[in-house]
């Protein structure tokens, strides 16, 4: 379970693609029916590059790559394909390289390198000779890495669903969907003193951040949000009755718009 | 999905929905508009109703209601131009920024892992184009209300004396495309950028009475008038419409229905069409409008107040069952229009008003769930059917000494009889979408 700084990568002018520019805004968007597709690269002989360029060198440890139909990728850093990431959650790759991959998201972590550009080279899909899509990329390091996680009644991950119930003159019900946003509500005891601190200086910068709570290179189930604490700090209560049993507060986390 | 259509879409009932807004901002060098729209959906905490309605109130007469749309301002894009923060910042102040809402559905399908979005109606998405206008201010809730008005303000805030171009030949149709082509004249437009600088947004149908009063811009009927005001006029001398389209169209036309087949059926309870589905969430209010009846029509075309200044057609009241005026009472619709040039035009004009009025009409107003794509004056079908409120015996009293038919005993009907129509047809005089609650509301009159 982690929290991340904001997605490094949050302009469309930092992404360069080798075709279709206007779809590239969509490796912003968290909605995952949006991507950026590529035109004219229906061929596993052909290969889509996706470039993110950063201003300043910039330091990063995450990258998350959601809702892509890639199957032989690389990705690299400084515009050099030698420049992989060591990975430290790894898969059937240890470096950033894949030559069959199957899986539609991945979010591969690795320790923290300086980085200038972030590419992707995508020289095959997982069916063969389509176009090459990618819905999001993240770029991101961590600002808070769990040291322990939330039992299971205090952990409660929802699709908070913003929708119109009507009901018709017959009776019948309509649903009109208008978003689908993640929230979590988390709450941990027996937090140390260390801990709490990381909490309560991501509380009082309030900003935005993104938070996954199971990150995973295979397997993995995609969450991964931009959010925003609500409510209050209350990591002040000590656990257990018990000055030396850490603290116990609770986190609402809830996705910010798009 | 390809191949389904917005009637498709309507009626499912589970289905996605978007709304997005957009504006544009002038060049603080230029004064011209940017050539992109700039998104702020995300910034949009009460989207508001958009409202319009012609003929509703009083005939010819296109009202807008006031669209109020709030944005969340915690980081300053919505202050003033002067301030560094502000979207507005190096361009021209918010006022007369164009706004533009497109709403619909939207679905999306997967094949070989690539993903592809579909917009529903067919692309053409766009709900409501209009401009930033009257006071805009901020609070300390860290938001900002946005009044938005239809384009048609931009003819409202420019004097009809202004006019360049006018002669002595004018008709009402060669006056809007006069408007369509004003300039300032060094070249630049003066309405055209408002409606994106192209002259197919304006839909203008040709006539041919000239106006003789309209030859110059130092004639009395421009003074004190604003631009808007005259085409009000000009369109009550044609019998006309003119009003703004939801892609931001300047329309001007007949008022006659949009076509002469019904654009869409609404369906409530009792209604068992399965193309349309059910869309009728209540029905608000039906019946006949006495207060839409009148059994003469008076014209005043001479600013002089003899007799010969005005043209009247009238029933004349007749104590007998079959007389409007005797069962009614006799109500006059007044017009004062002197742009009308003479009392043949004057005569013709009322004639075809008495025709409109002097039958007493149906008019419904109801609520539906969301159906973004009609257009005023559309042509539409409505099928309801109440169901009994007070349930009685099943076998129907009123048939048991039935000499005609055969049989003493049947079932009675299952509906009601309260509200009962049957595929009638109406046309729209007003719309109101409401985008926070992505539902509809309807008022329309019997064709």
């Amino acid at each position: 379970m982690e929290i991340l700084y904001q997605n490094y990568f949050n302009t469309s002018t930092q992404a360069v693609v080798n075709s279709n520019t206007s779809t590239a805004q969509y490796l912003l968007t968290r909605d995952t029916y949006y991507q950026y597709v590529s035109s004219g690269f229906n061929n596993d002989l052909t290969q889509t590059t996706i470039r993110i360029n950063f201003d300043a060198t910039t330091s990063v440890s995450r990258i998350a790559i959601l809702n892509t139909n890639a199957r032989e990728m690389i990705i690299f850093r400084n515009g050099l394909t030698a420049s992989t990431f060591a990975l430290t959650t790894t898969s059937s790759t240890v470096t950033s390289s894949w030559v069959s991959n199957s899986a539609s998201s991945m979010y591969l972590s690795f320790s923290a390198v300086d980085v200038t550009s972030v590419s992707f080279d995508i020289k095959s899909t997982i069916v063969a000779n389509v176009e090459k899509a990618v819905a999001q990329i993240v770029i991101s390091s961590v600002q808070i890495n769990f040291s322990q996680l939330p039992s299971a009644k205090n952990y409660k991950p929802l699709i908070d669903t913003k929708q119109i119930v009507h009901e018709l003159s017959d009776g019948g019900t309509r649903v009109h969907a208008v978003k689908d946003k993640y929230s979590h509500k988390v709450k941990l005891t027996n937090a140390p003193l260390t801990f709490q601190s990381q909490f309560k200086t991501l509380f009082e910068a309030h900003n935005p951040f993104m938070f996954c709570p199971f990150g995973t290179t295979t397997s993995w189930d995609a969450i991964l949000y931009e959010a925003v604490w609500v409510g209050n700090f209350d990591f002040y209560t000590y656990s257990d009755d018990n000055a030396n049993a850490g603290f116990t507060g609770n986190m609402d986390f809830r996705e910010s718009p798009t | 999905m390809p191949g389904q259509s917005i009637i498709d879409y309507i009626k499912k009932p589970h289905s996605r929905v978007f709304r997005r807004a957009y504006i544009k901002r002038r060049n603080i060098g230029t004064g011209a508009f940017e050539s992109s729209w700039v998104e702020i959906s995300k910034d949009i905490k009460k989207w508001g109703t958009i409202s319009t309605q012609l003929d509703s109130e009083r005939l010819n007469k296109f009202t807008f209601g006031n669209m109020r749309v709030v944005v969340q301002n915690d980081q300053g894009k919505y202050n003033p131009e002067d301030s560094e923060d502000s979207y507005w910042y190096n361009y021209m102040p918010q006022q007369r920024t164009l706004f533009k809402i497109e709403t619909g559905f939207f679905d999306f399908t997967t094949t070989s892992g690539v993903t592809q979005v579909f917009n529903i109606p067919n692309g053409v998405t766009t709900a409501f184009v209009g401009i930033f206008s009257g006071d805009m201010p901020g609070s300390d809730k860290n938001e900002i209300t946005f009044n938005v008005k239809p384009l048609t303000e931009v003819f409202r805030n420019y004097a009809a004396s202004n006019i360049r171009g006018l002669d002595g030949s004018m008709t009402a149709s060669r006056f809007m495309e006069l408007l369509r082509d004003q300039t300032d004249g060094s070249g630049g437009f003066v309405f055209r950028p408002f409606f994106d600088n192209t002259t197919t947004n304006f839909d203008i149908s040709t006539t041919t009475t000239q106006y003789l009063n309209l030859n110059t811009s130092t004639s009395e009927e421009l003074r004190e008038k604003n631009v808007w005001e005259i085409i009000e006029k000009l369109s009550e001398a044609e019998n006309h419409v003119s009003y703004i389209t939801r892609d931001g169209k300047f329309r001007f036309r007949s008022r006659s229905a949009l076509t002469t087949t019904a654009a869409y059926l609404f369906n409530g309870v009792g209604g068992t069409d399965n193309t349309y589905g059910q869309t009728i969430k209540t029905i608000n209010s039906y019946g006949k409008k006495p207060s839409k009846f009148y059994s003469r029509v008076q014209i005043q075309f001479n600013s002089l107040n003899t007799t010969t200044s005005y043209s009247t057609v009238q029933s004349a009241m007749v104590v007998e069952s079959a007389n409007a005026a005797w069962a009614l009472g006799e109500r006059t619709f007044s017009i004062s229009n002197t742009l009308i040039p003479n009392v043949t035009v004057a005569e013709a004009l009322a004639q075809n008003i008495f025709n409109d009025v002097s039958t007493i009409k149906n008019e419904i107003e109801f609520t539906t769930t969301f159906v973004p794509h009609l257009e005023i004056l559309d042509r539409v079908q409505i099928t309801y059917d109440s169901s009994p409120v007070l349930f009685r015996s099943l076998w129907d009293l009123n048939d048991w000494a039935d000499a005609t038919n055969s049989s003493d005993l049947y079932w009675d009907a299952s509906g009601g009889n309260a509200l009962k129509l049957n595929a009638k047809e109406f046309k729209f005089i007003s719309q109101n979408i409401d985008l926070d609650r992505f539902e509809c509301k309807f008022i329309a009159r019997e064709v």
